[in-house]
């Protein structure tokens, strides 16, 4: 994979703290960060939020942050949303050396028309999408490509069988699987309506059969009495 | 009904409020797309079952079909033409609480095109609005 230039990320310092300059900063289109380590001391500093979010949804790992005159290359290590996921509301920025070697996750997409899928209700399901790699700063891939067209129905994906860059090593447990061929469940009335029968209620932890019996049981006879008391306040 | 626990510590509970948004359950964790709630209530058992008889419907045999939320919570009801007082009433159906930003179902193996006709059926038998979402890289 062609190696990439490292993209740019103007940041300016951030001196007020706390939950409502926060707020206050996110409406006006930036989003706080905090850069650490290398042992040095953390700073914080704040992002436009549209170039960030640009980054990120691009898969970009590696970023050159620029603040306070100086240029530090920076991994972006964490990410924080809003409920909904769809605002960035905090980004976390570890100072790396280029020249260093980084775990980070890559995102993993399937090429190919698998075999599997020519079989009636066969689908492709993909439990795994992000792998842990190892590797030099510059040279993390944008995804890594796993072609399943010669998989078949029952058949998986491992993680060991992902054909990586020169100089990437794998992290994540060589036998997890990233992609398998399964056949879909028939469609019967079951499928569509399961667990009818059964239990009304569940089973109270801690409750013998029989004193739940007796609670039921003693219902009727209350609403017998309050009936009986009703009819007795209407005839007077 | 469709839905329950099968053990629990107390027959009833009070109602409670759904208050703030949701911080966990929020993102699509086990198939590609998800379909997410933009508003908090009561998700009842039956509810529940309904929109996954829906997708499940349209999907056919295709894909797979994930309901990521549980009706965890008894909720009672007096019955009608009953006095008030004499204590607090028989559970009546089971609910998931649900908080704006859950996602309620999940679907893999099938064209986004597929589960977004699904999604918008489910959307229909659901009592909030809703919205479809892809899962997220970082």
């Amino acid at each position: 994979m062609a190696k990439q230039s490292i993209p740019q990320l103007p940041a300016e310092p951030r001196t007020q703290l706390g939950t409502r300059t926060t707020r206050r900063l996110r409406a006006t289109g930036k989003v706080p960060a905090v850069i650490y380590g290398h042992q040095q001391q953390p700073a914080h500093v704040q992002v436009d939020s549209l170039t960030a979010l640009e980054l990120v949804k691009r898969h970009t790992h590696v970023v050159e942050l620029s603040h306070e005159g100086v240029q530090e290359p920076c991994l972006i290590k964490d990410v924080q949303w809003d409920h909904l996921g769809s605002t960035m509301i905090h980004l976390d920025f570890a100072r790396i050396d280029l020249s260093e070697r980084v775990k980070v996750e890559v995102q993993v997409t399937l090429t190919g028309e698998a075999i599997g899928l020519k079989e009636a209700g066969a689908f492709l399901e993909q439990p795994l999408t992000v792998v842990e790699i190892e590797c030099l700063a510059t040279d993390i891939p944008e995804k890594i490509v796993a072609d399943v067209s010669a998989l078949g129905v029952d058949e998986s994906f491992t993680v060991a069988q992902l054909k990586l860059p020169e100089g990437v090593k794998l992290v994540t447990d060589g036998e997890k699987v990233v992609a398998t061929i399964q056949i879909g469940q028939e469609l019967d009335e079951t499928t569509l309506t399961p667990a009818a029968e059964g239990a009304e209620e569940p089973e109270v932890i801690g409750r013998k059969p029989d004193e739940e019996g007796a609670e039921e049981g003693a219902e009727p006879e209350e609403k017998g009495k309050e009936k009986a008391k009703d009819k007795d306040k209407e005839k007077k | 009904m469709a839905l329950m626990p099968k053990r629990v510590k107390f027959r009833k509970q009070q109602r409670g409020k759904v208050r703030g948004n949701a911080t966990r359950g929020n993102y699509v964790a086990f198939g590609e797309y998800g379909l997410q709630t933009l508003e908090g209530g009561w998700l009842t058992a039956r509810q529940i079952e309904a929109g996954r008889v829906a997708a499940r419907h349209h999907l056919s045999r295709e894909g797979k079909l994930y309901v990521r939320v549980f009706p965890d919570k008894p909720v009672s009801k007096k019955p009608l033409e009953t006095r008030m007082g004499k204590g607090k009433a028989e559970p009546e159906f089971w609910a998931a609480v649900v908080k704006p930003g859950t996602v309620l179902y999940e679907i893999s193996g099938v064209p986004r095109d597929l589960a977004a006709t699904a999604f918008v059926r489910v959307a229909h038998k659901m009592p909030f609005r809703c919205r479809m979402i892809e899962r997220r890289a970082m």
